[in-house]
């Protein structure tokens, strides 16, 4: 049974959590060999830092989970797992191999503690599960995080933590929720926008999570450039600065804007829905949680430049809409990817030139 | 009401339609019967301009209430978020008590078994009383009461229907057509 049982969780749940990690731990693993290979910073470095500032193991842990927990989440929910249920696999089995799957969700994580040894890998790694499985399980491990007790003394209540965690996240998932409606009644153009919006905030919530991230990185380099450059003219300093990150986070949340759009192209021509009202739905789309995201990072790092750092955002999400239509009309993501970087590019100069 | 003149598709090598023409006038309840694959469904996705003709002309009023087959409503709407956008691009009032839906308005589509889809799918259709309503299959997946229910929306409508339900087709039509595979 317990090799079976294996092969059936490998098979579904280990599926559906690869197809979101393996991107994930990709992208991080690139980052990291830039920020570690080489004469780079040791990760044991960062992790000493992590030790000694409270506001760096809060955020990071805070980041690594919103980044892992769409992967993780997959585990409990894939189709297949229904099946399993109905079988009354043995509990302590179960949970302790779904543990395990949603581990592999934290391999760029758990990399980064075992810089200092293997028992702290061990901590993280559990730490990490609880926190990107269920509710209560990231409010008490983001508090022993807070805490940062020795790892000897951290391990075992992470072990039950962990635990608790995956078995309330597998009696939970077929949970209907309450779903805060989304799209109303509104212009053709807003509604659209809307229904993109609701496929971001309820399916692409990775995509969302990174977009917040690296959002968040940019206001936070902006905050840290103008702290240490008294000379530095704000404004001009903040648009170059940030026209990267807003223009990530633009790209990233595209895809799902055009895939409801093209999932909705049966109702779109039998309305016939200008193309007018399509373009403003994906400029609106993009915008909304670009500009969402730069207003609160800008409120919490760099409050002077809310206004500015909005503003942008809203320029900047539009012009990666407009060039993402036509890309993907080409059906080229290579061209996407480019066209992103020279948009990132021309406003990094033209702000750096103001 | 609707005229279709010398309609022709090919599927690749597959000629689907050949030379075919069609009048609906108001009031007039045209049922399209055929065999799988003799191109019911493709009739009705050109008229409704989901997919275009090879050749022939199609000449339609402004407004179609279409209902697809299989119904392809995002599965991450609520039902009544899907009804607010279908009334917004239409420009309309959203039919939220149609077809017995309002007890499905704050489930997401997802979740709904194909015969609640199906039904959130019509009244999709029926939002804004379009002119000329395009129903495909409209009563594959329906329980008895939401079938009765359907006969009844459409007993003053002008439609063109296709479906393989001979009962339904000889109670709701004004006229059956049958198309050759």
């Amino acid at each position: 049974m317990s090799l079976a049982l294996l092969r059936a969780l490998v098979a579904t749940s280990g599926r559906a959590v690869a197809v979101r990690a393996v991107p994930l731990c990709i992208a991080v693993g690139l980052v990291a060999a830039i920020t570690f290979g080489g004469h780079g910073v040791p990760a044991s470095l960062v992790v000493a830092m992590m030790h000694h500032s409270l506001g760096a193991r809060v955020a990071m842990f805070v980041a690594w989970a919103m980044l892992a927990a769409p992967a993780a989440l997959r585990a409990f929910d894939a189709p297949g797992t229904i099946t399993i249920r109905s079988l009354r696999p043995s509990r302590v089995l179960l949970y302790a191999l779904l543990m395990v799957l949603v581990g592999l969700a934290q391999i760029p994580w758990i990399a980064l503690a075992a810089s200092t040894g293997l028992l702290p890998a061990a901590t993280a790694a559990l730490l990490a599960c609880a926190a990107t499985t269920s509710l209560p399980g990231f409010v008490v491990a983001l508090a022993i995080v807070a805490l940062d007790p020795l790892v000897a003394i951290a391990f075992f209540p992470a072990l039950s933590l962990a635990a608790f965690s995956v078995r309330h996240a597998w009696r939970h998932a077929l949970d209907q929720r309450a779903v805060f409606p989304i799209v109303r009644r509104a212009p053709p153009a807003v509604a659209l926008a809307m229904t993109y919006v609701a496929r971001m905030v309820r399916v692409a919530r990775a995509r969302l999570n990174a977009a917040a991230i690296v959002v968040f990185a940019g206001e936070g380099a902006l905050a840290l450039s103008l702290r240490n450059d008294a000379d530095a003219r704000p404004t001009a300093r903040a648009l170059s600065v940030l026209a990267f990150p807003l223009s990530i986070a633009a790209a990233l949340v595209a895809a799902p804007a055009l895939e409801t759009e093209a999932r909705l192209r049966p109702l779109l021509r039998s309305t016939r829905t200008r193309t007018t009202a399509l373009v403003l739905a994906t400029i609106l789309a993009l915008a909304t949680p670009s500009s969402a995201l730069a207003a609160t990072a800008s409120v919490a790092l760099a409050p002077s430049l809310t206004l500015v750092s909005t503003a942008y955002a809203i320029v900047v999400a539009s012009a990666v809409a407009v060039w993402a239509r036509r890309a993907a009309r080409a059906r080229r993501s290579s061209t996407f990817i480019l066209g992103v970087a020279v948009i990132a590019t021309a406003f990094t100069i033209a702000g750096a030139a103001c | 009401m609707l005229k279709i003149r010398h309609l022709t598709k090919w599927f690749g090598a597959r000629r689907v339609l050949d030379d075919l023409s069609l009048d609906v006038e108001r009031g007039e309840r045209v049922v399209v019967l055929g065999e799988n694959g003799c191109g019911k469904s493709t009739l009705l996705q050109i008229v409704c301009g989901v997919v275009d003709a090879d050749e022939g002309d199609v000449r339609i009023p402004d407004a179609i209430g279409y209902a697809p087959e299989k119904p392809d409503i995002p599965d991450h709407l609520l039902a009544r978020e899907w009804l607010d956008l279908v009334a917004s691009l239409k420009r309309a009032p959203a039919h939220t008590s149609e077809l017995g839906v309002s007890e499905l308005l704050g489930r997401k589509v997802g979740a709904l078994s194909l015969g609640q889809r199906q039904r959130v799918s019509l009244a999709a259709a029926f939002t804004g009383e379009p002119p000329l309503l395009v129903l495909d299959e409209p009563t594959n997946a329906l329980d008895a009461d939401s079938r009765e229910a359907v006969i009844a929306r459409l007993s003053d409508a002008t439609a063109l229907i296709a479906t393989h339900d001979r009962d339904f087709a000889d109670r709701v039509a004004s006229r059956i057509v049958v198309l050759a595979a």
